[in-house]
């Protein structure tokens, strides 16, 4: 449920010149932030994934402006923290130099690496908005990855929303129980200090632009944004044939006896849209688990693909899109569910608005792509040191209605691959094949994009444990209008073919190959 | 035969192809233009030299130098149209050219392109080997194989050019020295580019793109180079021809050709910005700006720091996305960072779905143009917004070469905008005006922060058809104090190559902790760099002559990113460097990233060298203000600044009548063949010495 209510459309003070030249400085403002998040960070899943967001959000908590590289996670979710931030740290009791934090999956991103961070900004004296910041740590303790973890005790170090900083004064305490409950202790804290500086950077941002256009705050330029978008997003809503459309979208997970299905029900009213996941399965005691933030940002995410692309993310798009999940389900778990591989269930939300919405408007829906996210989470140890991270590799897109699906390309989330030289340079692994899988697209009159194979061969003594996050062993990327599916994932260890049900002891000589699906097609092959 | 005593500049462009003859001994410049020849470039490049002799009674053989500056590099990547190329790789890894990084560059576009590959499937192909990371001979070659392979390459798939790149090349080249040598043998008609000598640095998908590009060009390249050489031999030019490489040093054209010709790309815009660089230098009291170079589609920026243009260590080519940054083929080669904006005059403002008035980047092109051209445009562009404002004067643009229609363009600006916003055309036109000029500035502001640049300490120095026009609103915004117009801006790019050193870079492979380098290690390195890149320049640049600059790629333990830390010319390389470096690193990262690096062990990355023949700048003292006897001012027009005043009379200049320390206030419009120098309420401007203008806040200061 989108939680944040509007007054009807305010109309705006400020004409569409001011407006379209303050909105342009807003996200070059946190464009700025990010651009500098990238550049420090240490992990190598926020700086080479981009797998982190930056954003202006009001003294309220509405997303004003975000960066223009984040993720789709990010959508809606930040905001939701930064509401419980202020909740738990009203606005008007905090202090320059105040920075909260927290990992809560719940309020937030959905699992425990992400961190959130968030910091008041001041002009005058007066608090005008806040900074926030999430990015992905490359450890937050616990058994990480581990798809039989069955509570969130197991899955790292939980941070209630406290402050990190309280008037520029760090929480010596809080710094260390981190360090001390992380495997790359340097890494994290580096990490978090960068995000620290991309809020102070957002803060120096807001507070030069209210000087130099003399305004005392943001909060008609706020109205503008989140009003026009709002009223966009709803033309945009009006123009899909009302009705009631429905689909059914299966998922198999790391037991693939076990399926997971979405019931996906969508209601085109005028100028709103009702999502009901209501029938899907129940939450599962493995942390295949979606937390309702993370549900909504992916459903609202292929929304906005689909009917508003072009305007940048705030929270006007989503407040004519009404999300709910049925409590307890697992795209609405209960605390304290597993979590940590939402990812691979979450991102089928997006497969499942696409599968519904495609009954509504087919020519404008692409075929399915080659989700989830897949790839290695690796720990073990190297020179004597722990050592534990996380990489990615893609499937292939959806066809789209107009074009072929491009191959081995990142979806619903952005996730680059990390270069082969690097990862055998810093890790005990070795990568002999990393190709396309040229029978893997499904056909149709536009073909799905290629998945791919990825071999991977331990090198040092010790043994490495793999954690694969995979799926689509058993439910192919689905083709559209008379497409072809695309193929299924394969996991092979030493030939055979094996379930990703719990981490691999890998030793010298073992060879762990992972086959990504291709897109499925879009129109009938006899077409093309 | 006299004694060598001009240079000359050749400069190609899509259109025409400027000229520049320097006088060394009165230090005066002459500029030409002739029309560009595309299916031949050379034909075009030979006809401006032989002009300009002409024109000035100069004989080739009193040519000293001739450098240039090309796009033929550049246009065969992006027109499609280089070489039937293939590609080698390790056993595995065919993939890695198309498969690119996996991400995408615009998250919410389902319908987003990625650039073709250069080299298709069928004609990459791999071969059995491996080397480790660290060296180690993993699978040995089989030269029967390689052998196989080529001559599929070249029997079936009909390839011209050959890449190759293997895994971990760039630290250990052995087996791709070995599979070129064996292409070198049994194939010598076939051009080859191998990865550890065009690129050599980690990252596999970067380093094969770089590859294959510098393959796709390189016959085309070599081609025409060898003609423009050939002809300037035949016209008794006594030295061979230097060429402007990425990264605004000069290298000698034949024998880059041979071996980076990737190094060529973006020659023309590269010499433009060490125009700047030396206008920078020359005429601005602290040699810190923006160049800005807005034309009719695009703007381009770069950043000139310490009177020298920021140099990146990586490059794009050949968008998929024109301005979306991740959608072309990435380059590892030194390049003078360009910002590419898509705004320029053709750009066409519209009103977007939320009712918000939007520039860019679709551009009105020069066919049919802006509405107020009268060619059948009937969209309105930044060039009809600047012109109902006054901006422009109807029967002056181009010298008068080409009328402007305004009713046109007020026409296209009611309808198109001013209607559907409820607002008057003045209005309207004022607001394309400052949304232009907000987008070229965001643009600006994300690539300070990027290099960490406090840009109020920045002056501007614009040139472009339309960048004098739109630089006054463009350093308001910015908060910076100072624009800079140089005259010659015409021929910048070419006045660039005048200016520019003998250079070549150079990259070695050297990883190491800073608390445990191998001294000697990196001394063979360095030295194996500097023998090789006087080696590179020996045709134009007498070896022993030049010096080496050297820097090290350093990161903290941990951090994929690095940064390039000058080595003092007069370090010696030893234990005692460590502390220099660590400062040096200290400064270097706290200019990017605002804050000091985290407490944690510093690595060494990379190796750095360029190898340099350093030319003073007394050399080039322009000596360019003959001025036309006339009225200072025009006259007087009509201009629109904003909507509390509307049209003022404003005061119009003569460029060409304009001398040394005339001194004037704002507002002002300054008339010149190519462009109009517009000078905002609140500026003050005068001309100095070598007929710039500099204007300049009379309220003192940024904002």
């Amino acid at each position: 449920m989108t939680q944040l209510t509007t007054a009807a459309p305010a109309s705006t003070t400020l004409d569409p010149i001011t407006t379209e030249v303050l909105w342009t400085r807003l996200i070059s403002v946190v464009d700025e932030a990010a651009l500098t998040l990238h550049r420090v960070s240490f992990s190598t899943v926020v700086r080479e994934s981009h797998d982190y967001s930056c954003m202006l959000l009001d003294p309220k908590g509405q997303a004003v402006a975000q960066a223009t590289r984040s993720i789709p996670s990010f959508i809606g979710t930040l905001p939701m923290s930064v509401r419980a931030f202020l909740k738990r740290y009203p606005g008007g009791t905090l202090k320059p130099g105040d920075v909260l934090i927290s990992n809560d999956p719940w309020i937030g991103t959905g699992h425990l690496p992400d961190l959130t961070v968030a910091a008041p900004v001041f002009h005058n004296g007066v608090l005008v908005g806040m900074a926030g910041v999430v990015a992905h740590m490359a450890d937050i303790g616990g058994r990480r990855r581990a798809p039989d973890n069955r509570d969130i005790y197991e899955e790292g170090l939980q941070i209630p929303i406290l402050k990190l900083y309280e008037a520029s004064q760090p929480n010596e305490t809080l710094f260390s129980i981190i360090r001390q409950n992380v495997r790359v202790a340097d890494e994290v804290t580096g990490d978090i200090h960068a995000m620290v500086g991309a809020c102070e950077r957002i803060q120096t941002g807001v507070d030069r632009l209210l000087n130099e256009y003399g305004m005392s705050d943001i909060s008609d330029i706020t109205t503008a944004i989140v009003s026009l978008t709002e009223q966009g997003m709803r033309r945009a809503i009006t123009a899909i044939p009302d009705g009631v459309y429905k689909s059914v979208t299966h998922i198999d997970t790391f037991d693939t006896n076990r399926p997971l299905t979405i019931v996906c029900e969508i209601t085109i009213d005028g100028d709103q849209i009702f999502v009901d996941f209501d029938g899907s399965s129940p939450q599962n005691d493995f942390p295949l688990n979606s937390v309702l933030g993370y549900t909504q940002a992916y459903s609202i995410y292929a929304i906005k693909c689909l009917l508003q692309p072009d305007i940048a993310n705030n929270e006007g798009g989503s407040i004519p899109i009404t999300i709910t999940a049925p409590d307890g389900s697992f795209l609405n778990p209960r605390y304290p569910a597993a979590v940590e591989a939402r990812a691979s269930v979450g991102h089928y939300c997006t497969s499942a608005i696409f599968n519904t919405l495609a009954k509504a408007i087919p020519d404008r829906v692409p075929a399915e792509s080659g989700i989830p996210l897949h790839g290695f989470a690796l720990s073990g140890h190297q020179d004597g040191r722990p050592f534990s991270t996380i990489f990615f590799f893609n499937g292939g897109q959806g066809a789209r209605p107009t074009s072929d699906g491009l191959s081995t390309l990142s979806f619903p989330t952005n996730v680059s691959t990390t270069p082969i030289e690097l990862l055998e340079r810093t890790l005990p692994i070795r990568i002999t094949e990393k190709s396309y899988l040229p029978d893997s697209s499904g056909a149709g009159q536009f073909k799905g994009g290629m998945g791919q194979r990825v071999a991977l061969e331990v090198t040092g003594d010790d043994p490495v444990y793999a954690v694969l996050l995979s799926q689509r062993l058993k439910y192919p990327p689905l083709g559209r209008q008379g497409g072809e599916n695309g193929s299924l994932e394969q996991i092979i260890l030493n030939g055979e073919n094996v379930e990703a049900n719990k981490p691999f002891r890998l030793t010298p000589g073992d060879v762990l190959i992972l086959d990504l699906p291709g897109g499925g097609g879009y129109g009938s092959p006899a077409t093309s | 035969m006299s004694q060598p005593s001009c240079r000359l500049s050749i400069d190609v462009g899509g259109t025409f192809t400027d000229v520049v003859l320097l006088d060394e001994v009165s230090g005066e410049i002459r500029f030409a233009k002739v029309s560009s020849t595309p299916s031949d470039p050379s034909e075009g490049s030979l006809n401006a030299a032989e002009t300009i002799l002409l024109a000035h009674g100069a004989a080739a053989e009193s040519v000293s130098d001739l450098i240039h500056a090309t796009t033929v590099a550049t246009n065969a990547v992006l027109e499609a149209d280089g070489a039937c190329t293939g590609l080698i790789t390790t056993r595995g890894f065919r993939d890695t050219l198309e498969m690119r990084r996996e991400g995408r560059y615009d998250i919410y576009d389902l319908n987003i392109q990625a650039p073709p590959p250069l080299v298709p499937r069928e004609r990459r192909m791999e071969i059995d080997e491996r080397i480790t990371f660290d060296g180690e001979v993993l699978t040995p070659l089989n030269d029967d194989q390689i052998i196989a392979v080529i001559t599929d390459l070249v029997d079936t798939h009909k390839i011209d050019a050959l890449a190759i790149c293997l895994l971990h090349g760039y630290a250990h080249p052995g087996h791709e020295m070995r599979v070129a040598d064996i292409a070198a043998r049994h194939f010598p008609d076939l051009t080859v580019s191998v990865s550890h000598d065009v690129a050599g640095e980690i990252r596999e998908f970067e380093r094969v793109s770089t590859t294959v590009v510098d393959a796709y060009v390189k016959p085309l390249a070599q081609r025409y180079i060898t003609r423009l050489a050939g002809g300037l031999r035949a016209m008794k030019m006594p030295r061979d021809p230097a060429i402007m490489l990425s990264h605004g040093g000069v290298g000698p054209a034949e024998e880059v050709v041979q071996r980076f010709p990737v190094r060529m790309i973006e020659s023309g815009p590269a010499a433009g910005a060490i125009a700047a660089a030396y206008f920078a230098r020359n005429a601005l009291s602290q040699p810190h700006a923006i160049a800005f170079d807005m034309g009719g589609t695009t703007a381009k920026m770069s950043v000139i720091q310490d009177g020298e243009p920021t140099v990146a260590n990586e490059y794009e080519v050949g968008h998929a996305h024109r301005f979306k940054p991740g959608s072309g083929y990435p380059l590892q080669i030194s390049a003078i960072e360009l910002l590419e904006i898509g705004a320029g005059g053709g750009s066409i403002a519209y009103v977007n779905d939320l009712g918000l008035l939007k520039v860019g980047p679709r551009s009105a092109g020069a066919v049919p143009g802006p509405a107020c051209y009268g060619r059948g445009g009937e969209l309105p562009t930044v060039t009809d917004a600047d012109l109902i404002l006054g901006y422009l004067d109807a029967g002056y643009f181009l010298g008068g070469d080409m009328n402007l229609d305004v009713n046109l363009a007020r026409q296209a600006i009611q309808t198109h905008l001013a209607e559907p916003l409820n607002m008057s055309v003045e209005q309207a036109a004022h607001g394309v005006h400052e949304v232009v000029n907000e987008h070229m500035a965001a643009a600006t502001r994300a690539h300070a922060a990027e290099k960490g640049i406090d840009l109020r300490h920045f002056a501007m120095i614009a040139f472009g058809g339309a960048g004098p026009v739109h630089a006054d609103g463009l350093v308001r915004t910015l908060g910076l104090s100072q624009v800079l117009y140089p005259f010659g801006a015409g021929v910048a790019s070419a006045i660039g190559c005048l200016s520019a050193p003998a250079a070549v870079d150079l990259v070695g492979p050297y990883f190491s902790p800073l608390g445990s380098v191998n001294w000697n290690t990196v001394k063979d390195e360095f030295a194996r760099m500097h023998a090789n890149g006087e080696g590179i320049l020996s045709s134009i640049a007498a070896p022993g002559s030049n010096i080496m600059k050297r820097s090290a790629d350093m990161r903290c333990k941990g951090q994929g990113y690095s940064v390039t830390v000058a080595i003092p010319d007069d370090a010696a390389l030893g234990d005692s460097l460590v502390g220099t470096l660590r400062g040096a690193f200290t400064t270097a990262y706290g200019a990017v990233h605002g804050h000091k690096p985290p407490d944690v062990p510093l690595e060494i990355v990379a190796l750095r060298a360029r190898i340099e023949n350093p030319r003073p700048d007394n050399d080039l003292l322009l000596k360019n203000a003959p001025t036309e006897a006339g009225n200072v001012l025009k006259g007087k027009r009509r201009m629109y600044f904003n909507a509390t005043e509307g049209y003022i009379d404003t005061p119009v200049y003569d460029r060409y009548a304009l001398t040394n320390g005339a001194e004037f206030n704002g507002p002002a419009i300054i008339e010149e063949r190519e462009t109009s120098i517009l000078i905002g309420p609140d500026m003050r401007f005068w001309v100095d010495e070598f007929a710039n203008v500099i204007a300049e806040s009379t309220k003192g200061g940024g904002a």
